[in-house]
């Protein structure tokens, strides 16, 4: 029932580990955006520029805990794996050249180099746990202001290319899988109340992505006009909300429709374990289900880490990698269904 | 307030629309709104800078503005109205006076609370503790804790000596 060793050596270890109230909240991350003074933001930056500013910010950088990469220097397909697992945003891949990432060998921090600003620092980690991930965010910016001049204003704070990211450059935000409120139809209604509380929604890659598997990402909107720390209060706030009513509609489910709840989650675990061609969408679905199962107590616990890195692995890039080679589009249905087959079968 | 065009759900969405030179102001919820296509402008392209556009559009502001040019890095403030990025960090310095506004709107406040770099922050530290300790001089005088107070007082004063003449 071990995980087994070729999926872990492409997850990395807090995508299959469970933090605090790990049966809703997935993961919390924490980003600081910062530019530097005197330079123009990437968007208004040439090819030549960014690189310039990239070693300025390389020999910031601790290289005995950070592993530094420039962007166009890598294949396009790592890039893609690299924003499966969070370290790099749709908008960076879309262009790398004079773009940069620095990831720490633990892999929970990394700074995102010419994305939107000059950087961004990303600290991430298993469960509802804001106030480490903040720490360590903040840490690392103390270091970095060491030798970079850091844009700020006394009155505006931390200056950013987009004012909407102005003051703290802070965004907090906790990923959740609600299954419970989405097959109920409850989630419009409790969405909208998150957003009345200043939060913002969304899919799991951030902006403009669309939600699968049931997992969402709840974030703060506003960057300006309070401290960190109440930033991150707020959110924690809103994210407890939804995490007991889940866990409301979860224990109801477990009371009125049990046989409902069983087959339900049966079924995806059959059609995983059998199933010869799935799509990306559809396996996050089933894995979804299997992942309510487990957390309901309807399957056993063990097999929480698998499925966790299942999660992870049926993602294209994810899956290509594991495969060891490009696969055609057509061919990644037959192939996902295969691993999710063979993974699965190793439980006995 | 409730939605005009329903009148059962609390109005979230207001709208301010110049035809012609005259202005028109709707208050909708947030299904009234969608219903009506009001929501619609919210999809097309990026949705930041469209939202800029339409935020902008519902602002007075001087025509000779759209023109007027950061000194540092020569982004027009029309290519900031239509981007919704600013050039860069002097940006802000530049346009002080029209982002006001526009930040107060988007973020609810226009003064930094939060964190403080220790190199870059210049004096700012220095000057929220003074600011800190003199709402604890004020307490401390009306509680009529005089030698507190003078303790207070002291210890201003050689905060704002550390600041030197920036204050």
């Amino acid at each position: 029932m071990d995980t087994s060793k070729r999926i872990l050596k492409l997850v990395t270890p807090w995508m299959i580990e469970s933090g605090p109230e790990g049966d809703v909240v997935v993961s919390s991350r924490v980003r600081l955006a910062r530019n530097i003074k005197d330079r123009s933001f990437p968007a208004h930056c040439s090819t030549t520029q960014k690189k310039e500013i990239r070693e300025e910010i390389k020999k910031a950088i601790d290289k005995d805990k950070f592993n530094f990469i420039n962007l166009e220097d890598i294949s396009s397909l790592e890039r893609e794996n690299m924003m499966e697992s969070h370290v790099l945003s749709p908008q960076i891949i879309a262009d790398p050249e004079g773009r940069g990432v620095a990831i720490a060998k633990d892999q929970l921090s990394s700074v995102m180099i010419n994305e939107e600003d000059h950087l961004r620092i990303q600290t991430i980690a298993p469960g509802l746990v804001l106030k480490e991930a903040m720490q360590r965010a903040s840490q690392l910016d103390d270091e970095l202001e060491q030798s970079l001049d850091i844009a700020f204003d006394e009155n505006f704070g931390y200056l950013t290319a987009w004012p909407t990211n102005l003051g703290t450059g802070l965004r907090v935000s906790a990923m959740v899988h609600l299954p419970g409120l989405s097959m109920t139809n409850n989630l419009p209604r409790l969405l909208g109340a998150v957003n009345q509380l200043g939060m913002a929604v969304r899919g799991i890659y951030g902006e403009g992505t669309e939600a699968l598997g049931n997992l969402y990402q709840i974030s703060n909107q506003r960057s300006l006009g309070s401290t960190e720390q109440e930033f991150a209060k707020d959110l924690e706030t809103a994210v407890t909300h939804v995490i007991g009513e889940e866990r409301k509609i979860r224990e109801a489910l477990k009371e009125n429709s049990k046989y409902f709840l069983e087959d339900k989650v049966y079924r995806s675990l059959g059609v995983l374990k059998e199933a010869r061609l799935i799509s990306t969408g559809e396996a996050l679905a089933l894995l979804s289900d299997v992942r309510l199962g487990i957390d309901l107590g309807i399957i056993d616990p063990k097999l929480k880490p698998k499925v966790q890195a299942l999660m992870q692995i049926i993602r294209p890039a994810h899956l290509q990698k594991y495969m060891g080679n490009t696969l055609e589009p057509e061919m990644r249905d037959y192939y996902r269904a295969t691993v999710i087959r063979e993974e699965l079968a190793k439980e006995g | 307030m409730l939605c005009e065009r329903c009148n059962k759900n609390p109005a979230t969405v207001h709208l301010k629309t110049y035809v012609n030179g005259i202005m028109t102001e709707k208050h909708l919820c947030q299904s009234c709104a969608k219903e009506t296509g009001q929501l619609q402008l919210w999809n097309l392209g990026n949705p930041l800078s469209s939202f800029f556009e339409t935020l902008l559009g519902t602002m007075e502001l001087k025509p000779t503005l759209w023109s007027a040019k950061c000194r540092m890095c020569n982004l027009s403030f029309d290519q900031f109205r239509r981007g919704g990025q600013l050039g860069c960090p002097a940006c802000y310095t530049e346009f002080r006076e029209e982002l006001n506004p526009i930040i107060r709107r988007i973020q609810g406040d226009v003064v930094h609370r939060g964190k403080v770099p220790k190199r870059a922050g210049g004096t700012l530290s220095i000057k929220r503790k003074i600011e800190q300790l003199r709402n604890k001089l004020n307490e401390a005088v009306s509680l009529e804790e005089y030698e507190k107070a003078a303790e207070i007082r002291d210890e201003i004063k050689r905060l704002e000596k550390e600041a030197g003449g920036e204050l």
